[in-house]
């Protein structure tokens, strides 16, 4: 199902074209617009010149999800870069998965803004990184050269590092700066030798040109496979390379942290999809025995790990490496209904993660996260939405029935049982239900405690509430109507959008 | 042994040895990174004998010039001269890990020469600027542009976190 | 090609263990990076020798790439070793809370 034409196609590039056009935008703008006394006849404040900036950054990455939104509606097969030497290529995959990204940067943008203020380091720098990121991630998700694939991965780890460490003057951020950063450029070393290998083992960079001359029986093809794979463990925090996740979670400005759990995790999980897909396809078994391995590590330590966390953030580290055990599920199990659980479990984690994430945001105030267990004490007395959303979106994690938590679950783990996958699925049951401990406390502390410490935040700003009703709304819509809803919702629907998406693919 | 060959064989002894000698100076950093010029170097001259003329000149203006005088800058700056070494705390587990490394690495030397790919014969102007550029502006102008992009986000990023103070 | 290419594959593959232990083993954050970047190198080596074998300049392009991102990285990175060192002066790893791996 490749259609091509032997020209050219710079079109591929749209979406990447977009962001990273915006984050030169943004960077001018701020030059621009930060010297001035007034810009719209509003006086230049520091907060005034961060609204705009987000608002600005979101308009480009709204423009780029509508490009990919538009490709994913229309697009017959495979459109490449060019067709001599892909290098880059637009699917429903790649439109799919720009689209889940570009949410992800859309919300972080609106997160951060009031947040940054709180925690008074909103620079405009901030956002042409986050956009340069983004950007990174794009070209991730559409590489279909091993060449790209390290560009996009570089250009999404770079910028990431120097948002981890954006909050200069806190110890603790330039410590999650550091072990992210050093953690991540160890990790493109293993991740380039693995690639170099292959490519002494086939003789090209390209994917479809790797399975042609794939040899398994080969050293350096194995070799080269096995360090791939490990780099990416590293990326998405699988056990045993996730030890750097909870710290860097922890030190990292919570907007950061959350772009992190969702963005890049959703990035690095479609771009190792395509790799087992194109390059590696149909699955070889041994691929699948190392992400079953991997998989049933990452539920058990997440789940366990978490249970004895005493800091949220922390404690939703170590439920992101859980929920990367999952996910891996459907990469072992390798058929075309576990690829589309897994990109409809992504499209769920985006939400539910990040909702949870918009909530602690929500709270941080005087310069200071409230993420200790202790600070959600009596939360529904002093903030009663925020305490049911927060409620909402913890049950969504865990996989109570009503939230697409559930429907995530229930589709990954009869994927996997239909393949005769039994102790994967039986192993992620008992981890979710270990989980319920961990999740469940928060509801628990925020309804039968009274509160204690410092008050929170008492105001919710226009982004934070933006992004907190989508989540929701998007939670219950894709628990509650996965297929087709009646009336309007018929338009919706994530299952059949998941099927397609994978359908073409191969 | 032709002369190249001979010139690869020294080299080579000559990066293995540098490495080691950024890898096991306890002491001083500065020395450290005065072995890993000469490693750089001799690789760069090891792509020489390998037909990369292109690689070999970016070899030693990128990584001997710019990036390892970053380093040199950076440890002078901060004043880094003296490592505090600490023998006491956990040799052992390095002691493992050195030993892990070098079996992994026996083994994967072992079974090497049965996994290459056979060697091609090459045109006269394999490596030069002429192929290698052709190369990097038709086949691969996406990765070069991107690399635009990298270096602008490292610029940002370097200025974000070393800066004294953001506007 | 005047020289076995498993000899150059073969050096690449100590250069790159010899970077890998020492990135795990030191704790001067300055001679992890270093040892990082000898990762690369080896990395690089081992793409020269495979271009030379194919015949094919790819590999050049790629440690083209390579080198762009070290400099990039180092740029980075040595950055985060400075806001790190304001805040505190130390550039040891064990010193450092949140690096206790």
């Amino acid at each position: 199902m490749v259609t091509s034409t032997s020209l050219v196609n710079p079109s591929v590039l749209a979406p990447f074209g977009v962001v990273a056009t915006g984050s030169l935008v943004v960077l001018l703008l701020e030059v621009l617009v930060g010297k001035r006394q007034s810009f719209l006849g509003r006086p230049v404040t520091r907060e005034f010149v961060g609204t705009l900036l987000s608002g600005v950054s979101s308009i480009f990455l709204f423009i780029a999800l509508i490009v990919a939104a538009q490709f994913f509606a229309t697009m017959p097969g495979r459109i490449v870069f060019d067709p001599a030497h892909p290098m880059v290529a637009m699917d429903r995959l790649t439109a799919f998965a720009t689209i889940l990204v570009c949410i992800g940067s859309i919300f972080t943008c609106w997160l951060a803004s009031t947040y940054l203020d709180e925690l008074r380091i909103h620079h405009g720098e901030f956002y042409a990184l986050l956009l340069l990121a983004s950007s990174g991630m794009v070209l991730l998700v559409q590489s279909v050269d091993l060449v790209t694939l390290f560009m996009g991965i570089e250009l999404m780890s770079i910028p990431i590092y120097a948002l981890a460490g954006f909050a200069r003057r806190d110890l603790r951020s330039n410590e999650s700066a550091l072990k992210y950063f050093l953690v991540g450029s160890f990790t493109s070393a293993i991740l380039l030798y693995g690639m170099a290998l292959l490519y002494g083992a086939t003789g090209s960079t390209d994917f479809v040109q790797i399975r042609q001359a794939f040899d398994a029986s080969n050293l350096l093809a194995i070799a080269g496979l096995g360090l791939l794979v490990v780099g990416f463990a590293f990326k998405v925090a699988a056990v045993p390379f996730h030890q750097w996740a909870p710290d860097v979670y922890e030190g990292a400005p919570t907007a950061v942290t959350s772009y992190m759990a969702v963005a890049v995790k959703v990035s690095a999980f479609v771009a190792l999809l395509r790799i087992a897909i194109q390059a590696f396809g149909p699955m070889d078994a041994r691929l699948s025995d190392l992400f079953w391995v991997l998989s049933a590590a990452s539920i058990v330590v997440g789940n366990v790990m978490a249970v004895i966390q005493e800091n949220v953030k922390r404690m939703l580290a170590y439920s992101s490496i859980a929920n990367a055990g999952y996910i891996l599920i459907g990469l072992a199990v390798g058929t075309e209904e576990a690829y589309a659980a897994v990109l409809f479990f992504l499209l769920v984690y985006l939400f539910m993660n990040v909702g949870a994430f918009a909530v602690v945001i929500t709270l941080a105030t005087g310069g200071k996260d409230r993420d200790r267990y202790e600070d959600y004490a009596g939360l529904s007395r002093t903030r009663p939405t925020l305490a049911a959303l927060l409620t909402l979106f913890v049950v969504a994690q865990a996989g109570l029935p009503g939230t697409g938590g559930f429907i995530a679950k229930f589709i990954l783990f009869s994927a996997a049982l239909k393949q005769g996958f039994v102790w994967l699925p039986v192993i992620a049951i008992l981890g979710s239900a270990v989980s319920f401990y961990y999740y469940l406390r928060l509801p628990v502390l925020m309804y039968t405690r009274d509160p204690e410490g410092a008050a929170p935040r008492m105001e919710t700003s226009t982004g934070e509430g933006l992004v907190l009703c989508t989540c929701a709304v998007a939670v219950l819509l894709l628990g509650l109507f996965p297929a087709a809803g009646p009336g309007f919702l018929s338009h919706f629907r994530a299952l059949e959008w998941v099927r397609e998406t994978v359908a073409l693919l191969g | 042994m032709s002369f190249a060959a001979g010139l690869f064989y020294v080299m080579a002894a000559l990066a293995v040895v540098t490495a080691l000698g950024m890898v096991l100076n306890l002491r001083n950093t500065v020395a450290g990174a005065m072995c890993l010029v000469v490693t750089m170097i001799s690789l760069a001259v090891i792509y020489v004998v390998l037909d990369a003329h292109f690689v070999a000149v970016l070899q030693i203006m990128v990584y001997a010039g710019a990036i390892l005088v970053l380093f040199l800058f950076v440890v002078m700056l901060l004043n880094l001269r003296s490592d505090a070494f600490t023998p006491s705390r956990a040799t052992a587990p390095k002691v493992v890990g050195a030993a892990v490394g070098v079996a992994v690495l026996a083994a994967f030397l072992a079974k090497l020469p049965d996994a290459l790919p056979k060697v091609a014969e090459i045109p006269a102007d394999f490596g030069s600027y002429r192929q290698v550029g052709l190369a990097l502006y038709r086949d691969y102008v996406v990765p070069f542009e991107v690399a635009s992009f990298l270096l602008l986000a490292a610029v940002v990023g370097a200025v974000v976190l070393a800066k004294r103070r953001l506007s | 090609m005047v020289v076995p290419l498993e000899h150059v594959i073969g050096l690449s593959a100590i250069l790159f263990t010899i970077g890998t232990v020492g990135a795990l083993t030191r704790r001067n954050l300055v001679v992890i990076l270093m040892s990082i970047e000898l990762m690369l190198n080896a990395v690089n080596l081992s793409l020269v020798g495979f271009s030379r074998a194919f015949g094919e300049v790819d590999g050049h392009v790629f440690v083209l790439m390579v080198i762009t991102v070290a400099a990039a990285e180092v740029a980075v990175g040595l950055g985060i070793v400075i806001s790190l060192f304001r805040n505190r002066d130390s550039v040891n790893v064990e010193d450092v809370s949140l690096l206790k791996w």
